[in-house]
């Protein structure tokens, strides 16, 4: 009983010792860019959405975004807005104003995609696991009312984030996987 | 002298007059009008739009916020599920929690009307762009890491218009909907708010001190949280409590100084009770003759009324000063005496004030009544009573026979010395006057409570300042009328349209949807849907289009505070409020006015009365003088003229400069200040113009008398911490001040 009850205290030091070193580990990366490999899978629909492209993200500028296939198209996304650049049109801007609950999820996205731990400690519970060379993170929203609508995250990687993945209550998911650039890593 | 005829008719006319007002007053019930707005001119003025203004005012009166900072949103579930336990009894539509029950519902019921419900940008989009584009801009979004949303309706919702405009329905605020609070932040600390009504008379003092003790103890239980508040009813209180402490200090230090000093003076309580009862008298039927006369009087015109009728007693000083010249033996040779001073006094006090009548603001043609009813009823009062009064000569210490000294020394100055001193002042005055600026905004004449002004800044922090102070008023003949109005101004302003477009928009929203049918299959067929999918998500356009009514809407959500924006019927049309987003200016929005449309700004509306009456009170103050100047002249020559009138000339042009110096800009309130320092001071010239034989003594008394009454009366509202309280005070301090050094000149217009 006794060494259940350490080896529990000394999880739960651990769990949140990870968190700490992983976030430091993230945070001495500025910058970092390379490919990505996205699979949507919409479940209502039957349908499963593959895409590729690049990525830089520059912790003072923001995501950059740019999807190559199956077509072109950009996006940015900083604290303040979102903007959508489509192949023949003009770029479609998106602000905390104009559609709070999009703009609320690009910067959840963002915190999990450079590791942000303490932003995503307010709105989540996060349960570690690993190293800090292979670390773990599985996330579920601390409010009911973002319980309704996203299920739980997913998050993993080693000196940098590879892995991202978002399923809703409706069981449709989304998955990243990542792929730092030589001299990012 | 009149005739015991005379005299028996005027009080006869007087009882008749105060009987008749009784009479009505019984019959009819007394209508003291308190809306500001009412003091404008008739034509600016909308009945219906008056309704609904109060009645939304109302409901901004009862509105009161609470915020709960804490360590956590554990604590805050606490505390705010027991302040809310608190508030029962006080308050009623108490929110503090986004129901999810509430979403659901919302979503329930717009729900089979999504193809209605497009937004007029929405519309112009799929009216203006490209099949191929919006398919394109969808996949797009789809595909984006941010497409999680946008995935999890694809079948109902693909491209997200309806959850935009369910997004829509919802105030901008900075408040998160979380762990079922609405929760901003404070300082790093969370912070709960909650929003609730007061119940019944929100205006009752009784019932605000209730509510300031129930906050208190809250607070007091629960020290380990600050806790905020913010709504009108504190700010009335705190307003009340002022004036009640000021009234327990000034007010009755001043009676008391008052009532001390008359008996001092006049070595009598005589004095002092007949003057009491005569400024009752006068009061009461001024008060009673403009009710008569308009079947109702502002509070307005009742303060300040009485404060001007207040001079009265000024007349009654001067009746009782005779008593201090041996050469009067009884109380008619003492009303003889000061005959004529009374009756110049009177017709010039009457004269000035029938020029208020002249203005286009009701309030002011009431004051005009009130006045002067009020002066008449004294004069007659003096005229026919006074005499009466058991006479006694009475002796004074031997101080005024040095003041009478000096008075002489005074008067015994070379004319031209005379004359350059008076040159030398009105120059000083016409360069002060010169520099006079005003400012009407009513903001910077009232002294708000820092605690509560602190409190205030704090939740709107919290709430984002998001929305404006100013708000429009819509009104049409019927509620689909209504709707489109509100349509027809803009999209960007907050009102019940966002929730009930009209049916017009319904149908517009319904045709522009139907295009959306093969831009959805191209959609779909593009994300390789299968074909089952893509007709089961395409057959939902088959749903006929079916109105959202008005009574349909209401009979669901009339709970919902936006419902209240929708005022009803009043006055055979409907009306309803928008509210606009901080950022409007007020000037460009009321380019949007017109004989349906009203755009309110509390403050700025106030200011523009005050900027209205003020001047309105300078273009009558201005030919009241004129008019003043020409009766003095005709009564007692030219040369005269100026010797009465110089005094209290210089007495106003120098308070109101003096005051612009100390103070800065003045207002309305000053000018009111300045209107009683040209009566009191044109009544102590009179006076003066009245001393016979160097006999100075009974005037300086009378004056004395009446300075330091005015003076405890009115000056010491100086210290008010109220600005436009203090300011009046200034003005009539200096003015009474400069006055009395003045108005001894009269003495040679005798």
């Amino acid at each position: 009983m006794g060494s259940l009850l350490l080896s529990l205290l000394l999880s739960v030091a651990h769990g949140s010792t990870l968190i700490e070193d992983v976030q430091a580990q993230l945070a001495k990366k500025q910058n970092i860019n390379g490919t990505f490999k996205q699979t949507r899978f919409v479940k209502q629909m039957a349908v499963t959405l593959n895409s590729s492209g690049n990525f830089q993200l520059d912790k003072a500028k923001g995501l950059a975004w740019s999807q190559t296939e199956p077509f072109e198209y950009k996006f940015k996304v900083d604290g303040d807005r979102i903007e959508l650049v489509n192949k023949d049109s003009a770029p479609q801007v998106i602000t905390k104003e104009s559609q709070p609950m999009l703009f609320a999820f690009s910067q959840t996205f963002l915190a999990l995609f450079s590791g942000d731990m303490s932003a995503l400690n307010k709105q989540f519970e996060v349960k570690s696991a690993g190293t800090k060379q292979k670390w773990n993170f599985d996330l579920v929203p601390r409010d009911e009312s973002t319980r309704r609508a996203v299920k739980g995250l997913n998050v993993s990687g080693g000196s940098a984030v590879d892995h991202v993945r978002v399923e809703d209550s409706q069981g449709n998911t989304m998955t990243i996987e990542f792929q730092l650039a030589k001299e990012a890593r | 002298m009149l005739s015991t005829r005379w005299t028996t008719f005027y009080w006869i006319a007087l009882l008749t007059l105060i009987v008749s007002g009784v009479g009505q007053v019984a019959t009819r019930g007394i209508h003291i009008q308190r809306d500001l707005f009412s003091t404008l001119p008739a034509v600016t003025r909308d009945p219906g739009f008056i309704k609904a203004q109060n009645q939304h005012q109302d409901q901004l009166g009862r509105k009161m916020i609470f915020a709960v900072v804490g360590e956590n949103t554990q604590n805050l579930q606490k505390v705010v599920a027991e302040l809310e336990g608190v508030l029962q009894k006080d308050f009623t539509n108490i929110q503090f929690r986004a129901d999810v029950k509430d979403v659901e519902k919302i979503g329930r019921f717009y729900g089979p009307y999504r193809q209605q419900l497009l937004t007029r940008n929405q519309i112009a989009k799929i009216n203006s762009t490209p099949p191929e584009f919006l398919v394109q801009e969808n996949l797009a979004r789809l595909y984006s890491p941010l497409g999680t949303l946008q995935a999890s309706q694809l079948g109902a919702d693909p491209f997200g218009y309806f959850t935009e405009f369910l997004m829509g329905l919802r105030p901008r605020a900075s408040l998160k909907s979380e762990d079922g609070l609405f929760l901003g932040e404070h300082e790093g600390k969370p912070a709960a708010v909650l929003f609730a009504d007061i119940k019944g008379d929100w205006e009752d003092y009784a019932k605000q001190i209730e509510i300031k003790k129930l906050i208190e103890t809250f607070k007091d239980e629960h020290k380990q949280n600050q806790i905020f508040t913010l709504g009108l009813a504190q700010y009335m209180r705190a307003g009340v409590e002022r004036a009640q402490i000021e009234i327990a200090t000034i007010g009755i230090g001043s009676l008391l100084g008052a009532t001390l000093l008359l008996i001092w003076l006049f070595r009598s309580g005589t004095p002092l009770v007949v003057s009491i009862g005569l400024l009752l008298a006068s009061v009461l039927s001024a008060s009673l003759i403009t009710h008569l006369f308009f079947g109702s009087i502002h509070f307005f015109t009742l303060i300040l009324g009485s404060s001007i009728v207040g001079m009265i007693d000024d007349y009654s000083f001067h009746f009782f000063s005779q008593r201090f010249d041996s050469g009067v033996t009884s109380g008619r040779e003492a009303r003889s005496r000061i005959k004529r001073s009374l009756v110049y006094s009177f017709l010039t006090t009457v004269i000035g004030f029938i020029f208020l009548f002249a203005t286009p603001f009701p309030v002011l043609k009431q004051l005009g009544v009130f006045a002067i009813a009020g002066f008449a009823t004294a004069f007659l009062i003096i005229w026919t009573f006074y005499q009466h009064l058991p006479h006694r000569v009475s002796t004074y210490p031997q101080f005024w026979a040095a003041g009478a000294q000096l008075t002489h020394q005074l008067l015994s100055i070379r004319r031209n010395h005379f004359v350059v001193g008076a040159v030398v002042l009105v120059i000083v005055s016409g360069l002060l006057m010169s520099r006079i600026e005003f400012n009407d905004d009513v903001r910077q004449m009232q002294s708000l409570p820092k605690d509560l002004k602190s409190d205030e800044e704090k939740i709107r922090a919290l709430l984002g300042h998001d929305q404006s102070q100013t708000y429009m008023l819509v009104r049409a003949e019927n509620v689909a009328d209504l709707l489109n109005a509100e349509e027809n101004l803009q999209t960007s302003f907050f009102g019940i349209s966002q929730w009930l477009p009209s049916e017009s928009k319904q149908r517009e929203s319904f045709q522009a949807y139907q295009k959306l049918k093969p831009i959805y299959r191209a959609f779909f067929e593009k994300l390789k849907v299968p074909e089952s999918k893509i007709n089961s998500e395409i057959k939902k356009f088959e749903m006929p289009f079916k109105v959202v009514t008005s009574k349909e809407w209401m009979s669901e959500f009339s709970d919902l505070p936006v419902s209240r924006q929708f005022l009803g019927r009043l006055d055979e049309s409907y009306y309803s409020v928008l509210y606009l987003p901080a950022h409007v200016e007020t000037a460009r929005v009321r380019a949007l006015e017109s004989k349906n449309v009203q755009v309110v700004n509390l403050a700025e509306d106030t200011s523009a009365v005050m900027r209205g009456l003020r001047s309105a009170i300078t273009w009558a103050a201005i030919a009241g003088w004129s008019i003043t100047l020409l009766t003095v002249a005709l009564l007692m020559r030219l040369k005269n003229s100026a010797h009465i009138m110089l005094a209290p000339t210089l007495a106003v042009v120098l308070s109101l400069g003096i005051t612009y110096l100390l103070t800065g800009p003045l207002n309305l309130f000053h000018l009111l200040a300045a209107v009683l320092v040209f009566s009191l001071g044109i009544d102590y010239t009179f006076f003066f113009s009245d001393c016979r034989d160097s006999v100075y003594v009974p005037t300086l008394i009378a004056v004395t008398a009446a300075a330091v009454t005015t003076g405890l009366s009115f000056g010491l509202m100086s210290l008010s911490q109220t600005a436009a309280i203090s300011g009046f005070g200034v003005t009539i301090a200096i003015g009474i001040i400069l006055s009395l050094i003045l108005s001894p000149f009269a003495v040679r217009a005798q």
